[in-house]
């Protein structure tokens, strides 16, 4: 009994500093958690005749906390809640594994669930496709896309190579002479994206290609310090280190210059004559069989998401251009991207019977 | 001197009321969070994140920064008392910590425990300010085939300072790194020894490993003493502090360990564990009595603890000065600046140089703050030892699940900790070490993986392996590492023998 | 005359032996590798295989067959009643936590915990009804909000309730 107690008397001071502290900090905010009764009537504005959402949401980003997905999903509530298009709490909880496997499994088990909203990226088509996760996008309910990032590639600052170009002769020549590093698993987006830029640079012993695959963000370490010769990552992950020259980016995948500042100054793969795109869309996906009143809502609430200045705002502040699609569309460009990926990955032996 | 003014300037963000209020309750919140099993710094400061949103970049990351700092004051708590780490930082802690409170110094183990940790993570900010740039230069130099060799310095070290004999330290080792390959395989995207479990794709979590050993295992050897009704280790409980025996003692174990945790911490992907275990290893090497190692030596509790928060230190190198996590929890803590609009890397300093300075100065605050709260925080979880055994073993199987399902929200795991549980016991009957394959299963992963990539670059070649004279430096040690402690005891066994 | 000596090594080294020669043959049996050198993704784990057969070889040349007979045999003659007990209480705690593993996602974490406690307490504190469910009820409430809400892990909720 007697450590009970103490369980409890610590508890109850972690609740009491965790109280103060929030409220400390409420001063500066609006409020972290809008109350769902009191300002019921600003919801009841938009078109939804039912009063969905009545309880709070499930918001799940399928990786650890920090990554890009997390982010994205962070950073759709916080846009959500500051303007006020959706008054219930929408905690984000971090389900991580298996390239997002995990949660797409979760997923199955949540069918017809009217809370459940997950981000993914190009991911949720090449775990399906390498045969990672048994299931695809098909088992989830797409309800937008809503932003794009780019991939970049990058060499040291003393790298031999000064364009895109020369790294696709040189392997041209010989597929084992230059060293590709990147920070997800062989067979995914990384890994990928690179293929897909060779592919169309005329590149043709694909599978013989070296790629060497750093978890736990070690990858990034590993082109400064001269390991590999070139790193193929998002356009966002090295930018600060692009703005210090410690690293060059060869390319970007954007049809046209996407960013700020450094960022802008890098060329696309097109503009060096490799006629060729790559995006890192994010979407959000329901679970699969999710009502259609909840539905309906979200389409209609990340359209006028999409809409405002604060989801503009935060947008640009990490790099990601606009890509808004709605639902229709979304789903015929996921049928479409898995076409192409499928094509990619079958090439290296990568696709799963 | 520009350094010294940007520092006071940090220092005085750091010491407003308001800061000094987020430090204290990260610090605690980390302890505590840090003393439950499977809860580790990562947890504590993803919690946080919601609430950092709100903050200004500088509150964000110094409250985040007590929480990491609270966690590895707070990590080796169960270690010493229940003899279950709360994460594989802890780990070490156990060895002589545990054996130190059954041994009713309890007291002196949490006291040594908070100095060490306090000393270690204090040094290391002057480090942090002296040495960062050389530092992250210097782990720049760690390819491939420098962390493989690294990792099997650190595995071969802890095999070769198993009780008993090597033998069995290399059979645990080999076991270990057998559990690791267990998930898919980074560089083919081949899923190994799965079994078709989707849980498993990602690999067996070192944590659920830690629980199970020493958690569940820690149960079942607590029935056996629950059955033969035997007394509560301690009921009387002095002040917690340690004598000046002991003081002089640790001093310079203490010193010692601070600039090995460091550098370990600073290489992106090493840590804590393997920083607190190489530590502890030295000092059994150094010391005249090694024999004294794993019975309650306070050398042992002091030198692992020292590294260990100076390894959460250096952890901030890569990201401060290049924009790299290195490590779980700073991979968190760089979310959440990414979050506030700022952009870690090597243009923080001369771009935010409020908010770097500000978590530099932060860091100095709450080793004190952390020091302060927890002598007397020590003083109630102490009397822990006093709770009949009847009552706390099914308390902590009970923590024990809790931790495990909060590590990967999966029941899969359960099963997964029961068989490590009755694993752990019947290791313990054929007299197996437990640490050796714990830490292979931390750094098997990386190892296979560093292998792989150094021999995919070289083509195939393992000249690679010898190329550079770090590499060299590293096959050196291991060298060392496994003769020195054969040839030091066929040497005392001459001496026993001729005197 | 020196004591007799007894360990387990022997059978130890045989143990290890088997399992190095499993592993090995399931490190074998992987999928090939379809980029770079197929058997890559089996080659670390045949290291390991055939590491295990070594170090399994050198514990067995090293031990003989009486001292882990003689092992066995002091176990036997030593145990007691009480040992018997508590390896009963093992084999309890472990059919327990199996069941807890299946209940927890079907009956919520507070349930399943309180259940899986109270077992837990019956089998050490005996029949102290009261104080055992008592404490297995706090443990679960409190364990449940803490988690909860304080630390933003989500533990199963309870099902009907919604709690």
């Amino acid at each position: 009994m007697k450590l009970n107690k103490k369980l409890i008397s610590s508890m109850l001071s972690v609740a009491l500093i965790g109280a103060l502290a929030l409220s400390g900090c409420a001063s500066q905010s609006s409020s972290s958690e809008p109350a769902a009764s009191s300002s019921s009537t600003s919801s009841s504005s938009s078109s939804e005749s039912t009063d969905y959402p009545k309880s709070a949401m499930e918001f799940i980003a399928p990786s650890g906390a920090g990554g890009g997905w997390d982010l994205t999903i962070r950073t759709v509530a916080k846009v959500l809640q500051d303007t006020s298009l959706v008054n219930v709490p929408m905690p984000v909880t971090n389900n991580s594994g298996g390239g997002g496997g995990v949660n797409l499994a979760y997923m199955q088990t949540q069918e017809g669930s009217d809370k459940l909203i997950s981000v993914y990226s190009p991911p949720i088509l090449l775990i399906n496709l390498n045969g990672s996760s048994e299931y695809s996008y098909k088992e989830t309910t797409p309800i937008a896309r809503l932003i794009t990032d780019y991939g970049a590639f990058v060499v040291p600052k003393d790298s031999p190579y000064k364009s895109i170009a020369d790294v696709m002769d040189a392997l041209k020549k010989d597929p084992k002479s230059v060293k590709i590093g990147g920070g997800s698993s062989a067979g995914s987006m990384d890994h990928i994206q690179f293929l897909i830029v060779a592919k169309a640079a005329g590149v043709t012993d694909l599978k013989e290609i070296d790629y060497i695959s750093f978890q736990d963000g070690t990858a990034t370490a590993q082109i400064l310090g001269g390991h590999v010769d070139l790193l193929t990552t998002g356009l966002g992950d090295v930018q600060s280190l692009i703005e210090s020259g410690d690293l060059i980016a060869l390319a970007q995948t954007a049809s046209d210059r996407v960013g700020e500042g450094a960022l802008a100054e890098i060329p696309t793969c097109k503009e060096q004559g490799i006629d060729v795109t790559f995006e890192n869309w994010r979407g959000l996906f329901g679970a699969p069989g999710m009502p259609d009143y909840a539905v309906d809502f979200w389409r209609d609430t990340l359209k006028k998401m999409t809409e405002t200045d604060e989801w503009n705002a935060e947008r640009t502040k990490h790099g990601w251009a606009d890509a808004y699609m709605d639902k229709e569309d979304f789903e015929s460009f996921l049928a479409e991207k898995n076409e192409e990926y499928k094509g990619i990955l079958a090439e290296i032996g990568l696709l799963a019977e | 001197m520009e350094v010294l003014s940007l520092f006071f300037d940090g220092l005085l963000t750091a010491i407003q009321p308001y800061h000094l209020l987020l430090i204290t309750f990260g610090g605690v919140l980390g302890t505590i969070v840090g003393m439950l099993p499977g809860l580790g710094p990562a947890t504590g400061v993803a919690v946080l994140l919601p609430i950092t949103f709100s903050m200004s970049p500088t509150a964000a990351l110094i409250t985040m920064a007590g929480v990491y700092y609270g966690a590895m004051f707070g990590g080796s708590r169960s270690s010493i008392l229940i003899n279950t780490p709360g994460d594989g930082a802890a780990l070490a802690a156990t060895f002589d910590g545990y054996p130190m409170a059954m041994n009713g110094k309890a007291e002196s183990a949490l006291a040594i425990s908070a100095i060490a940790s306090f000393i270690g993570g204090l040094i290391s900010v002057v480090f942090l300010i002296a040495l960062a740039t050389p530092v992250a230069k210097f782990a720049l130099k760690f390819g491939p085939a420098e962390y493989f060799l690294l990792m099997v310095a650190a595995l071969s070290m802890t095999a070769s300072m198993s009780k008993g004999n090597m033998v069995k330290g290399f059979i645990a080792t080999l076991f270990g790194l057998m559990i690791s390959t267990v998930g898919i395989d980074a560089q083919s995207g081949i899923p190994r020894f799965t079994f078709g479990i989707l849980e498993l794709q990602t690999g067996i979590d070192f944590l659920v490993v830690i629980i199970g050993l020493y958690a569940l295992g820690e149960v079942f050897k607590a029935f056996k003493a629950i059955n033969e009704g035997k007394k509560i280790p301690q009921k009387k409980f002095g002040r917690i502090w340690i004598s000046k025996e002991e003081w002089q003692k640790t001093w310079l174990p203490i010193l010692r360990s601070t600039p090995l945790g460091f550098v370990v911490g600073a290489l992106p992907g090493a840590g804590g564990t393997m920083a607190s275990l190489m530590a502890y290893n030295n000092e059994k090497q150094f010391s005249n009595n090694p024999d004294d190692f794993g019975k309650g030596e306070i050398v042992g509790l002091a030198a692992p603890e020292a590294a260990n928060n100076a390894a959460s230190v250096g952890a901030f190198i890569p990201m401060l000065t290049l924009g790299i996590p290195g490590s779980g929890t700073t991979a968190v803590m760089m979310g959440a600046l990414l979050m506030l609009g700022i952009q870690p890397g090597p243009l923080l300093f001369t771009q935010h140089p409020d908010v770097a300075w500000g978590l530099i100065a932060s860091m100095v605050i709450g080793n004190f703050v952390l020091a302060i709260v927890n002598i007397p925080m020590a003083g109630l979880l102490v009397r822990v030892l006093s709770v009949d055994a009847k009552i706390l073993y099914p308390i902590v199987l009970g923590l024990a699940f809790v931790g495990t399902y909060a590590i990967s929200s999966s029941v899969v795991d359960f099963f997964i900790l029961i068989i490590f549980g009755v694993l752990g016991y019947f290791m313990d009957k054929i007299k197996i070490p437990t640490a050796p394959m714990i830490l292979a299963v931390i750094v098997g992963g990386t190892m296979e993986q560093s292998f792989r990539q150094a021999t995919r670059i070289s083509n195939g070649s393992l000249g690679i392996f010898v190329e550079s004279p770090l590499a060299l430096a590293l096959i050196a040690i291991t060298v060392i590492s496994v003769v020195y402690p054969a040839i030091k005891a066929s040497l005392a066994k001459r001496k026993a023998k001729t005197v | 005359m020196e004591k007799q000596k007894t360990n387990f090594d022997f059978l130890t080294g045989l143990i290890t032996i088997v399992i190095g020669i499993v592993y090995g043959i399931m490190s074998y049996m992987l999928k090939r590798s379809p980029m770079g050198n197929p058997l890559s993704p089996s080659i670390f784990p045949l290291i390991l295989a055939c590491g295990m057969v070594l170090f399994g070889i050198i514990l067995l040349l090293r031990s003989d067959l009486e001292t882990t007979k003689r092992a066995f045999a002091q176990i036997k003659a030593t145990t007691t009643a009480k040992d018997k007990l508590s390896h009963q209480m093992i084999f309890a705690t472990v059919a327990a936590a199996i069941i807890y593993a299946f209940l927890f996602e079907r009956v919520g974490y507070v349930i399943a915990t309180f259940l899986f406690m109270s077992f837990m307490l019956t089998i050490t504190n005996g029949k102290k009804w009261l104080m055992n469910l008592l404490t297995s009820l706090i443990f679960s409430i409190v364990v449940y909000y803490v988690f909860s809400y304080l630390l933003g892990v989500i533990l199963p909720k309870t099902p009907f309730l919604n709690i």
